[in-house]
């Protein structure tokens, strides 16, 4: 897969592309990641979590035009994940949460380095999902990351009709809106390329 | 401000560019100053955004557990075809002389490289989340998971029409195909693989090749076998299979 078409599927946002793209950088550079984190103080499970939020990075920056192509998708990626893990390690040596907001930066592999505007408090806040109940969960995830109609909705949940699941889905949606309004978010640094 | 679902309502159908900023103010004119609606589009948008990153870390668990399953199936055929020292060596033309022995000394045939079919068949990880009023589900995927193929397949086919949805259909396909069921496996394999947003896409393909090929299918199974593409779930398997078979 050459870095053209890695670009074109993200920026498509078609769930199927970017997982095919997700498949594809897993099986060309994991091992990669893993033999860098394992060799410096990292576990197994270190590395799977650094890849995994360096591809989130990687998504982010693509969708939001971050991404210039300076250099190649490959040296991006292992860029992100060193300095990822090097904060990381910092943040465990020093345990300075302020860690989170320092800039992550990519060398373009010519002397120069770009600043990757995206605070790692971010893929923290992900998990504040999590916090609502499973069901909130699951309808907000079908409605708005996998795409299902409110009818779909209505006879996955086997509510009486589509008037319930659209009442469920903004009663799910406020608990999240109260949650992320009571972690006083900064948001201009959250919001992803919409 | 409070949070009120009619205003999210009105602020999602604003961002869909179905009400303009103006209605969602006029009609919330006495409550409601410009920065609120400020703060409440901004507030709608960074949820969504977080879903959406959920979401992906969700499927980004999956595609993990597929890389781990798929290295884990490859790693022993791998080792043994690098024979990196001159001990496996030995072992590996010894293991190879004693297997080619027994073949021929009981069944008179050589089937050299004929693909077999439990090098290739892993059980997909469970990665489906019950709900609890879906107890048959839950029962299923705990026998699905204890490798009780036959008790899972029973419960997975007692579960009612209504509350099918595709990940029973896939992991009833993976339980059929484990109790040599091939023919309903494949039945509900081609099913799902015309469901167009099917989540489990790849996977269907990788398991309809195998039903097919274990039904005597053998034509169909190395059609599905060489459409699986570099990247894609066992794509390296797939791409033996579809030579071999």
């Amino acid at each position: 897969m050459l870095d053209k078409q890695i670009l074109e599927d993200i920026v498509s946002g078609d769930r199927r592309r970017v997982n095919d793209v997700f498949r594809h950088l897993y099986h060309k550079h994991y091992q990669g990641i893993l033999k860098f984190i394992t060799s410096n103080r990292g576990s197994e499970s270190d590395a799977t979590d650094t890849f995994q939020n360096a591809l989130l990075i990687l998504y982010d920056q693509i969708r939001r035009s971050k991404f210039k192509g300076n250099s190649s998708v490959k040296t991006y990626l292992f860029a992100i994940c060193k300095n990822l893990w090097l904060k990381e390690l910092a943040k465990k040596h020093h345990e300075n949460s302020s860690l989170e907001q320092m800039p992550l930066l990519v060398a373009d592999g010519q002397g120069a380095e770009e600043k990757i505007n995206f605070s790692t408090k971010k893929l923290t806040l992900s998990y504040l999902l999590e916090q609502l109940d499973e069901s909130c969960r699951e309808v907000l995830t079908d409605f708005y990351f996998r795409g299902l109609s409110i009818k779909e909705i209505a006879t996955k949940y086997s509510l009486t009709n589509e008037d319930s699941a659209k009442n469920k889905k903004y009663r799910c949606m406020k608990r999240l809106m109260d949650l992320v309004k009571s972690k006083n978010i900064d948001m201009s640094d959250i919001n992803m390329g919409h | 401000m409070e949070l009120r679902e009619e205003l999210i309502e009105k602020v999602e159908r604003y961002l869909s560019g179905k009400l303009s900023r103006e209605e969602v103010k006029e009609e919330n004119a006495t409550d409601l100053s410009n920065e609120e609606i400020d703060e409440a589009v901004e507030l709608f948008e960074t949820s969504r955004s977080l879903i959406e990153l959920s979401g992906l870390r969700e499927d980004l668990r999956s595609i993990h557990e597929e890389y781990i399953a798929d290295n884990s199936a490859a790693q022993p055929k791998a080792d043994v075809k690098k024979g990196n020292n001159f001990n496996t060596w030995i072992w590996a033309t010894l293991a190879v002389a004693a297997a080619v022995t027994f073949i021929s000394v009981f069944t008179g045939v050589f089937k050299s490289g004929s693909p077999e079919f439990e090098e290739y068949f892993t059980k997909y990880p469970d990665l489906i989340s019950v709900r609890g009023n879906e107890s048959s589900i839950a029962e299923a995927m705990r026998l699905y998971n204890s490798e009780n193929y036959q008790a899972a397949l029973q419960e997975f086919l007692g579960i009612k029409s209504d509350s099918m949805n595709e990940s029973v259909l896939f992991y009833q396909s993976v339980a059929a195909i484990a109790v040599k069921e091939f023919q309903l496996a494949v039945d509900n394999l081609k099913k799902l693989s015309g469901i167009t947003d099917n989540q489990y896409w790849q996977q269907t393909n990788w398991y309809l090749g195998l039903a097919l090929w274990q039904n005597g299918q053998l034509k169909e199974a190395r059609e599905i076998f060489s459409g699986i593409k570099p990247g894609e779930y066992r794509y390296d398997d797939a791409a033996q299979l579809a030579e071999g078979l």
